[in-house]
């Protein structure tokens, strides 16, 4: 079976190539959003395998979305697609126990392994 | 010259002429020694007119270091009669010194024998002072504008990535759904290996403005390694022969695969993209020694001793910034790295920590 995935970034650009590579793949996409409030109702909605959540985004950002999500289901299994990784950033991420953090640009190759690993865990 | 002569003769000189004067005045007989000075000459160096008159070497008022210069230009103007702004240090009574100019006359009588000489300087301490001070500001302003150019290409650089992501993700894509064709494949192999360009150079950037502290933990050295060759592109000429050891290294994972990817990547461009690459692992009595090596055709003698300078580059798409950022990182953990060529080897050691 498929593995399931909800993408939330606030580029559509972004939101686009990146659920079609993993739909080319053979993920399930059941989802995509622009903030980390539509991570969290997707979330509750859908139960998707993986989450791939962006962090600086309007309004509610990347952190709400984990925070809230984590709330939902401590187990969830989150990756972290950022080019905003600062230390800051990252100890506030790890307080939440991400599955993985990722640092843009990443290429279709360096994203697949994360997901071969959360996939090697789910 | 004669009316000088004569006011000498009658001691007005000091009354007339060298007190008004803005300058310091001072009068020496025939051998040098001073018999009048003025004011100015007193107030600058701070001696009393009866102890400079009192100078049987007047030569001693000169620091050390610049009184062959004096010794010269007392001989010249023996000769010439005549010399003009000689730049020397005088000391005062305290000890401390200060830059002036001189200017000197020989004063001759009628039948041309020497009679003395009217030496003038100027304090030009102000200027000099001035001088350093305008170099100060220059070197506040040229090193404010480079934090400023720092902060401005991490913005850029940082704005860039998102795109580039973008970019790499659909070109990826493209190449799944349209690259079974091998002139199609061909395209866009080489669009992603440009983009794949900019990304390191903007890395290199980010690496070089971006201070970050050290986050240590114990990991191996082969799990660094993995990482390191997934997150290049290793063409399909160019053999990576790594070592067939393993050591628990005690470093920063993110900062320390900044230093393997960029000695990587180095190697293969030096090469042409064609070529091996011999990663060497050593432990011997606690000291960890790390050998990258390439089989390109090595470094030019004029650029071994440049090479971790900011901003130097053999490279025609090279920042200059990478090497800096490896040398920095490397030292950050306590080591030391070198270059030697023929083979061109990199060698990072450093200590084992428990």
């Amino acid at each position: 079976m498929n593995k399931s995935v909800i993408v939330v970034d606030d580029n559509v650009d972004t939101l686009g190539s990146i659920s079609d590579y993993l739909s080319i793949r053979g993920f399930d996409i059941l989802g995509c959003g622009t903030n980390g409030l539509d991570a969290v109702q997707l979330y509750e909605k859908h139960n998707p395998d993986v989450v791939l959540l962006d962090l600086a985004m309007p309004v509610y950002d990347g952190l709400y979305g984990l925070e809230h999500i984590k709330k939902i289901n401590s187990q969830a299994k989150v990756i972290i697609l950022t080019s905003l990784c600062n230390d800051l950033n990252e100890k506030k991420i790890k307080l939440f126990k991400v599955t993985e953090i990722v640092e843009k640009p990443c290429s279709s190759k360096q994203l697949e392994k994360f997901l071969k690993k959360v996939q090697m865990i789910i | 010259m004669m009316l000088l002569v004569s006011l000498i003769k009658n001691n007005k000189l000091s009354n007339i002429l060298i007190e008004s004067s803005p300058d310091m005045m001072m009068l020496l007989d025939e051998q040098g020694k001073i018999i009048d000075c003025n004011d100015h000459l007193e107030k600058n160096t701070k001696y009393t007119k009866s102890e400079l008159i009192g100078f049987t070497e007047p030569i001693n008022l000169i620091i050390d270091e610049d009184k062959t210069i004096i010794k010269s230009s007392f001989k010249e103007l023996k000769i010439t009669n005549i010399i003009q702004n000689v730049p020397v240090r005088v000391k005062r009574k305290e000890g401390d010194a200060f830059s002036s100019i001189w200017s000197g006359i020989t004063l001759r009588d009628n039948n041309n024998h020497v009679r003395g000489y009217l030496i003038t300087g100027k304090d030009i301490s102000n200027i000099s002072n001035f001088d350093q001070k305008l170099i100060l500001t220059k070197k506040r302003n040229h090193q404010e504008k480079l934090a400023l150019l720092g902060e401005f290409s991490a913005r850029i650089a940082h704005d860039i990535r998102n795109p580039l992501s973008i970019v790499l993700v659909s070109l990826e894509n493209l190449k799944i759904l349209y690259g079974a064709d091998e002139t199609k494949q061909k395209q866009l192999d080489r669009a992603e290996r440009s983009i794949e360009r900019i990304t390191h150079q903007i890395e290199d950037v980010l690496n070089f403005v971006r201070e970050k502290p050290l986050n240590l933990e114990n990991i191996l050295f082969s799990e660094l390694l993995s990482e390191s060759m997934d997150s290049i592109r290793i063409p399909d000429k160019v053999k990576i022969k790594i070592p067939k050891n393993d050591l628990l290294l005690f470093c920063d994972k993110k900062q320390f695969l900044i230093v393997l990817n960029n000695l990587i990547l180095n190697g293969i461009q030096s090469m042409s993209n064609v070529g091996t690459i011999e990663i060497i692992l050593v432990e011997n009595n606690g000291e960890i020694t790390l050998q990258i090596i390439d089989s390109g055709p090595g470094i030019p003698d004029n650029a071994l001793s440049e090479i971790f300078e900011p901003l130097f580059t053999t490279k025609q798409s090279g920042t200059g910034l990478g090497l800096v950022s490896v040398k920095s990182i490397v030292e950050a953990h306590g080591g030391i790295i070198s270059v030697t060529t023929n083979p061109t080897t990199f060698t990072i050691k450093f200590l084992k920590i428990k």
